[in-house]
């Protein structure tokens, strides 16, 4: 196996890990942040109205920082974001419907890309889901409601 | 003539952003530590998925341009370590990653600016090949 091929196979262990998981929180916060700076918001406007540094908002915005839930809250009511964390299957899209939700694959896939914020009915179907939760078969994600 | 490989994620069959690795970036993430090493893998998996372009915004986001020091170069940062490269085309896909290191301080030193500039003139005269 070449050098890039077990940075791979590292990098997908990683994923199934606690602290992969974590990671991907990151990168949710931080993903939300960017796109507010895309709408023109400055890094030091968005810790301005959050009361934090702007050095400890740019150490979010490259996910760097393994902030407070307190903390994100704060960026997140500054960039105008209301965000809840939600189970994340984390089989390929195709076989989500198999989670029995009684949601439609593409609801899942929507939340998983980013392309669109879940109705409410679907978002209560799949948090009422405790057994994918418990089940570990899941994955915690932001989900946004800009 | 430098050789790139693309770097495929299986979970993101289709990126935005294709990315392209030269042996040096990969030896360089090859020497960081595990923890670094897999979360680098992450960030770029997801700039991937989304787009490299949505990560590039105002003055300090992660993908950076170093216009200032060499034209049409970017760098992504994780930390203290900076990957290195270039879009191919006006459409900012592939990226090609030609250099990554270790950066000493906050400020980038002339030796790393010397490296940035190198990867411009790797652009420019496209000393630079896809292994397909």
């Amino acid at each position: 196996m070449n050098k890039l091929d077990q940075l791979i196979a590292d990098s997908e262990k990683f994923d199934d890990s606690g602290e992969g998981f974590g990671f991907d929180l990151r990168l949710d916060l931080a993903s939300l942040i960017v796109d507010a700076l895309k709408r023109g918001v400055s890094q030091r406007e968005i810790a301005r109205r959050a009361g934090m540094k702007p050095a400890v908002v740019n150490r979010i915005v490259h996910s760097e920082a393994n902030c407070t839930f307190d903390s994100a809250g704060r960026i997140l009511h500054a960039i105008g974001v209301k965000a809840a964390i939600v189970p994340l299957p984390i089989n390929p899209i195709g076989r989500m419907e198999s989670f029995k939700t009684g949601v439609a694959t593409g609801f899942f896939k929507e939340m998983h890309d980013g392309s669109a914020a879940p109705n409410t009915e679907a978002l209560q179907k799949v948090t009422g889901s405790i057994g994918v939760a418990n089940t570990g078969e899941s994955k915690p994600s932001f989900v946004s409601y800009g | 003539m430098i050789i790139v490989r693309e770097w495929k994620f299986k979970e993101v069959p289709r990126p935005n952003t294709r990315l392209w690795v030269s042996e040096v970036v990969v030896d360089a993430l090859a020497d960081l530590d595990g923890s670094e090493r897999n979360r680098i893998a992450k960030l770029l998996k997801r700039y991937m998925e989304r787009g490299f372009w949505n990560f590039i915004a105002e003055f300090d986001c992660p993908i950076k341009s170093e216009h200032g020091i060499a034209k049409g170069v970017y760098r992504i940062k994780y930390e203290l370590f900076r990957i290195i490269g270039f879009f191919d085309g006006n459409d900012h896909t592939p990226f090609i990653a030609i250099d990554a290191f270790l950066k000493h301080g906050q400020d980038v030193s002339e030796p790393e600016k010397e490296r940035i500039r190198s990867v411009g003139k790797v652009k420019e005269s496209r000393a630079w090949r896809k292994n397909e």
